[in-house]
């Protein structure tokens, strides 16, 4: 009735909305504004003179979000000085750095993965800053630690803009073919120990064998392969591993997709006949992660691809219900025509998996480097990977020894003890390998094995070959190149996903050769004209 | 605001009564108390809907983030017009995802829209005041169910051991399990079918507060002339929910190329992206996930221009029809 009360009233709602919501946005913002003022305060006096004043580094870590508290993170504290501040990775750590990068909101130290595209759009912005300076001053145990890979991680400017972790080639396995030990040791005895590899046709028999001989484990029907539709690089992995597939096809100097080497068509003809034969999980493209887990814990798959370590989870379930042989060992499955030798199931970079900067923002870059120059040390190493002299370790006649209680604690309750000790909780610039006494820096991975991992060192130690050349070819983003690379990657994931369930031989391979064309109509060429120029020139870097 | 106005033309209000003749300017002057009032909503509405618009520029620039501040940025890059539009154009994406966003948005209005008036039309049937409450609650819960647990709710339904596949093969009226979600032609149908479950009971709750405010004298006398209660709701209840509805229509039409994000993100699989993509997860994938910000910017221009299009129509085409419109 009364419009003018009415339009009053809700002119005041209005307001008092808006003042609450200005309110509550201030207040939200005070926190990371006092840190910044704070920060900034202690780095002035700081950079003056490097030494061991406290300062804080704020630190965007791709792989935890962990609070910066456990033993070993105050130890480290103690030692430098330096007092890290991990930022919030949240789910889908690409795309903060992706925001990151536009809003020019940085920490002061970063690490991505190293063959994303995000180290040389970072690097093209400026927005990380060049180490050779730094490390040449601050930086000897760097440089006697890292050695060639310092050459070989260089951008193209010919400076080093990040230090990587888990660097150095090692001898140890990724992905295989994951089976059920006691049902290789019913149906294959003679292989079930591992050392020989199975041929093609031996897996598909073994596969066909075992549907037969159980349809049904406890009312369900069984699976006798299954893959993790969510881990596409694992499961076509280790597909191109059994052919001895690398990551691009190279002839003639040139780099071309590897759907173009004939022996990818095979490999998808195998893997159509698997399907069309009912071995492989009718729904294998919809498994998610947890859904795959959860199939394999039930006790009704008989094998699974992916590297041995995804199948941790499952694997301790099988353990607890149906005994030690009942998990999934890693074995070699060698494709017809292939030297076993040459199968390709453990790509690994020699160069390692992340990369860490500093950014522009770190007004403490020096202090930044001794941090990492103690870090990168081999006493460094020892504190992240086996936790606090005298509390998780001792030093033995010249040799790292861990506690028993450490080892123990390690097994049982690992993610706990982790979480509260600190060992192996910041992979920051790990090496690969031994120490100068010969004891392994990675405890938790490398000083006691299961036989798990035994087996598939030994099935599989053969198969591991150098990615370190191949890594983060790809076109600069923003690029015409760079979009048709996605969308060829679409086509690809699309179209060899349908060829593998194709329902008849004629239908797979016709859907192989239409992507083929399909690739091209969306300007393949061009993007491999990229990838070899980019090739050759980290050739010509690396010589 | 508008519409409140329209729907009681005999509102003797003060601001009524003041309009009169005279310029702009002068009623300006003697409104001003009022609109220094409604000053925080204008800073808001500019500050959060319109100065973020300057972004839009994104779209026909080779935006490359990094170096100096965001909009310094702006200035720095390369400028190249239309290309990215000529892109989405040419490279055989755009009829694909403007198919599967009509399609999807089609028949999810298809569903979503009558569901709900006939929902509200049946809870306004029930008598028992217990029993309608508890109804009502139960069937617009789905609308607060996270699509993430839905989505999973709904692939474990559809899978080959899941409810649905065991009650056709149970029932011999399939032999083996469907693949369900393999299917790229299903997919916009499972699209249509979880928007309605999911908003049906949400949505029905405008209508039910139409519902309530009509004057109960109409179907008193409606009684007394007789009429069954299918009467009352087809000439009373329906005819005065018309306003709502057009209403509705008219916002659900501009909306139509929100075809949704996160049920497409988290049903699709790769055997079925041909069907799934639609524009919001394709600019997702391509803007964010793969940094190119300028593309993104690009097809999603180009989504909000469609969709101011849509709504401007349609409200001309209410207006003329109906004399109600939204603005």
């Amino acid at each position: 009735m009364n419009t003018k009360k009415w339009a009053l009233s809700l002119l005041t709602a209005v307001m008092s909305v808006s003042l609450i919501s200005a309110c509550s946005s201030n207040s939200s913002n005070k926190p990371s504004n006092n840190t910044g003022s704070s920060n900034t305060g202690t780095n002035e006096s700081a950079t003056k003179d490097p030494g061991t004043d406290p300062i804080t580094i704020t630190f965007f870590d791709k792989n935890t979000g962990d609070k910066f508290d456990n033993e070993v993170a105050k130890e480290i504290t103690k030692r430098t000085g330096v007092t890290i501040e991990i930022q919030q990775p949240t789910g889908n750590p690409t795309e903060k750095l992706n925001l990151m990068l536009a809003s020019d909101d940085l920490p002061d130290m970063i690490m991505f993965d190293r063959s994303s595209d995000l180290v040389a759009k970072y690097t093209e912005a400026g927005s990380i800053i060049p180490l050779n300076e730094l490390i040449d001053k601050y930086g000897p145990d760097v440089k006697t630690m890292y050695g060639d890979v310092l050459n070989k991680t260089r951008y193209k400017d010919g400076n080093n803009y990040y230090l990587s972790n888990w660097y150095g080639l090692e001898h140890e396995p990724v992905f295989g073919f994951n089976m059920r030990k006691d049902i290789v040791k019913e149906l294959a005895p003679d292989k079930a120990e591992g050392g020989v590899p199975f041929t093609q046709s031996e897996f598909k028999q073994l596969l066909t064998d075992y549907k037969a001989k159980y349809p049904q484990v406890d009312g369900k029907n069984t699976i006798p392969l299954i893959m993790n539709g969510e881990n596409w690089g694992g499961t076509i992995g280790t597909f191109k591993g059994m052919f001895g597939l690398k990551p691009y096809f190279e002839h003639d100097g040139q780099l071309q997709y590897d759907v173009k080497d004939p022996k990818y068509k095979d490999m998808i003809l195998y893997m159509n006949d698997l399907y069309r034969s009912g071995l492989m999980d009718k729904e294998w493209a919809i498994n998610k992660q947890q859904v795959w887990e959860q199939k394999l814990a039930t006790g009704n798959v008989f094998s699974s691809t992916g590297a041995y370590w995804d199948l941790g989870g499952a694997n301790t379930i099988l353990k607890k219900d149906k005994g030690d042989d009942s998990q999934l060992f890693a074995y070699k499955v060698v494709a017809d025509g292939v030297d076993p030798s040459a199968t390709t199931y453990g790509g690994r970079s020699s160069l390692g998996w992340d990369a860490i900067s500093i950014t522009k923002k770190n007004k403490n870059p020096e202090r930044t480097m001794q941090l990492i120059n103690f870090l990168a040390s081999e006493e460094g190493q020892y504190l992240l990977m086996w936790g606090v002299e005298g509390k998780d370790w001792d030093m033995k006649d010249g040799k790292h020894v861990p506690r028993p209680e450490t080892l123990e604690s390690l097994k049982n309750d690992s993610t706990n003890f982790i979480k509260q000790t600190g060992i192996r909780k910041w992979t920051w610039f790990i090496k690969n390998g031994p120490g100068q006494d010969g004891t392994p820096y990675d405890l938790v991975g490398r000083y006691e094995r299961s036989p798990i991992d035994q087996m598939a060192i030994k099935n599989l130690s053969d198969t591991v070959f150098d990615t370190a050349i191949y890594d983060g070819l790809n076109p600069q983003g923003g690029t015409p190149e760079a979009l048709a690379e996605q969308k060829i990657n679409d086509i690809m994931k699309q179209a060899i996903t349908k060829a593998i369930m194709a329902s008849s031989a004629d239908e797979a391979s016709a859907t192989f050769d239409k992507m083929l064309a399909d690739m091209k109509s969306a300007g393949d060429e061009k993007v491999e004209a990229v990838y070899t120029t980019n090739y050759a020139a980290r050739k010509q870097l690396w010589n | 605001m508008n519409m409140q106005t329209k729907a009681h033309p005999g509102g003797s209000g003060a601001l009524a009564v003041k309009r009169k003749k005279g310029g702009l300017l002068d009623r300006l002057k003697e409104q001003k108390l009022l609109y220094v009032l409604m000053l925080p909503a204008i800073i808001l509405t500019l500050m959060f809907s319109y100065v973020p618009m300057f972004g839009l520029y994104m779209a026909f620039i080779n935006y490359q983030p990094g170096g100096g501040t965001f909009f310094k940025q702006f200035f720095t890059t390369d400028f190249v017009g239309l290309q990215w539009f000529h892109y989405f154009f040419t490279n055989g994406d755009f009829i694909r995802i403007m198919r599967n966003t009509l399609a999807q948005s089609f028949l999810s209005l298809l569903f979503g829209f009558p569901l709900p008036i006939m929902l509200a039309l049946m809870i306004n049937e029930m008598r028992n005041g217990w029993f309608k409450r508890t109804f009502q609650t139960v069937s617009y819960m789905p609308h607060f169910i996270s699509w993430v647990i839905a989505a999973n709710i709904i692939i474990t339904m559809l899978s080959s051991g899941g409810v649905l596949n065991n009650i056709l093969t149970g029932l011999h009226i399939v032999n083996e399990p469907i693949q369900f979600m393999q299917k790229g032609h299903l997919f916009w149908w499972i699209i249509a079918f979880s928007n309605a479950w999911k908003d049906m009971g949400f949505n029905a709750i405008m209508y039910l507060a139409a519902i309530s405010a009509i004057n109960p004298e109409l179907y008193e006398v409606a009684k007394i002339d007789g009429a069954s209660r299918l009467k009352q709701m087809l000439h009373i209840t329906l005819p005065s929910i018309r306003p709502t509805i057009i209403i509705l229509a008219i916002l659900a039409v501009g909306g139509i190329l929100n075809a949704g994000f996160d049920q497409q993100y988290l049903l699709q699989n790769n055997t079925v992206l041909e069907y799934s993509e639609v524009i919001d997860t394709y600019t997702y994938k391509y803007g964010l996930q793969n940094g190119m910000f300028s593309y993104g910017a690009a097809v999603g221009l180009f989504k909000s221009i469609v969709a101011f299009l849509l709504v401007i129509s349609v409200n001309q085409l209410a207006k003329r029809t109906e004399e109600q419109a939204l603005f």
